[in-house]
């Protein structure tokens, strides 16, 4: 089969339970991994085979839903069920946790840096957004809590270029918000999905976002600019 | 016993398929269903009610008609259980659900998917309940409570 994937190699990440998510540094010369072990691992390559450079513990007592990579490579941050959002400073091969960010009622369902690396979005089961702001001091400040929602929030992204986040939630739409007036706000929602929307993915370029639902689709979105006529592709 | 009748009907199927005879998977499917699906039920009669001293299957929550057993791949499959709880009471038919899933999870032998519904016109808000017991992710959460975990393993400890 042409342009098939070729499977390099296996590992047995997360001993005993589940591995909950993945995030390639922007490098590409790392690899984080998460769990219901409440553990974060980051795998690299010595030669041919992957092996663990770090193990993350200490950081959480649940399981850890997300990770994501700051834009500069040097921050990790990591979404759990128990309420929290660690960022962990890389070091070389060692990783420290720097700050905890408190404030969601329950779950962390995921954790999100803008392109800009100045911003920094999580969500949770308790249907909210939080927007956090960092300054040079590594010092995080919650700037916004939005309460779009009316359930389980499960994904948050931010555009690739743009100061805009998106949300995914169990009350099966898609949200979209951006900073009008010094307040973060929802400019837009997507409805559409039949079920519980899981995820979400801009394209490169910002002009299309992706969704996946448990309503077994898959759904492209496009903005359409006032003037134009409305559509979905 | 049950590896070597496993590979005669994989191996007869097999045949019959490339001799043009029958669709592939077609030659294995009732029969093989019905014991997947004997096997789940099994695993999930003994489950104690959370409220009272009975099993799932005395109180007919669970009955052998009530698990369907498709297959999704070779060797992987999808099992749907829809079961009938006793009260309308909403965290009870959560609980169940849950211990289904815990109990399968732990002790079906063979590569699965599973559904859990309530059986229709049983409950108000079968739907609710319906979308959070096939949700993994706060099936996982709810598991890490506790309390809840206590009473989900009393439910599917197995009788001496």
């Amino acid at each position: 089969m042409k342009d098939s994937l070729v499977l390099l190699g296996r590992v047995p990440a997360h001993p005993d339970s589940r591995c909950w998510f993945l995030a390639w540094n922007p490098a590409g010369t790392l690899l984080a991994s998460c769990g219901g072990d409440r553990r974060i691992r980051i795998w690299g390559t010595e030669g041919d085979t992957w092996v663990c450079k770090s193990v993350l513990s200490e950081g959480h007592q649940r399981t850890v839903r997300k990770v994501a990579w700051s834009p500069c490579g040097n921050y990790l941050a990591s979404a759990s069920f128990d309420a929290t959002t660690c960022i962990w400073k890389k070091n070389q091969d060692d990783f420290e946790c720097v700050t905890t960010l408190e404030g969601h009622e329950n779950e962390v369902k995921s954790v999100a840096w803008a392109p800009s690396g100045n911003l920094l979005a999580t969500c949770s089961r308790d249907k909210s957004v939080w927007v956090w702001e960092v300054d040079e001091e590594d010092e995080y400040e919650c700037v916004s809590v939005l309460n779009s929602h009316t359930q389980d929030v499960k994904h948050v992204v931010w555009h690739p270029s743009q100061e805009l986040l998106a949300s995914a939630s169990y009350d099966d739409t898609v949200k979209l918000y951006r900073e009008e007036e010094d307040d973060w706000v929802c400019f837009a929602t997507l409805e559409g999905h039949e079920s519980t929307v899981w995820s979400l993915a801009f394209d490169p370029s910002g002009q299309r976002l992706a969704s996946c639902s448990d309503d077994r689709t898959v759904r492209i979105w496009r903005q359409y600019l006032p003037g134009n006529e409305q559509g979905v592709s | 016993m049950e590896r070597v009748s496993g590979l005669l009907s994989w191996t007869l199927s097999r045949v019959l398929w490339l001799s043009g005879l029958s669709e592939p998977g077609a030659a294995r499917q009732p029969r093989i269903m019905e014991e997947k699906a004997l096997e789940v039920y099994d695993l999930i009669r003994t489950i104690r009610d959370p409220e009272k001293p009975n099993t799932l299957e005395e109180l007919e929550v669970v009955t052998e008609s009530c698990v369907q057993v498709q297959e999704l791949h070779e060797e992987d499959y999808l099992v749907i259980i829809r079961f009938t709880p006793t009260v309308p009471h909403c965290s009870l038919a959560t609980l169940i659900g849950l211990c289904l899933r815990v109990k399968l999870q732990r002790c079906l032998p063979f590569k699965h998917k599973l559904e859990i519904y309530i059986s229709e016109g049983t409950h108000s808000t079968e739907e609710d309940i319906n979308k959070q017991i096939n949700d993994k992710e706060r099936v996982a959460a709810a598991m890490e409570n506790p309390n809840l975990r206590e009473i989900v393993e009393q439910c599917v400890l197995e009788p001496d």
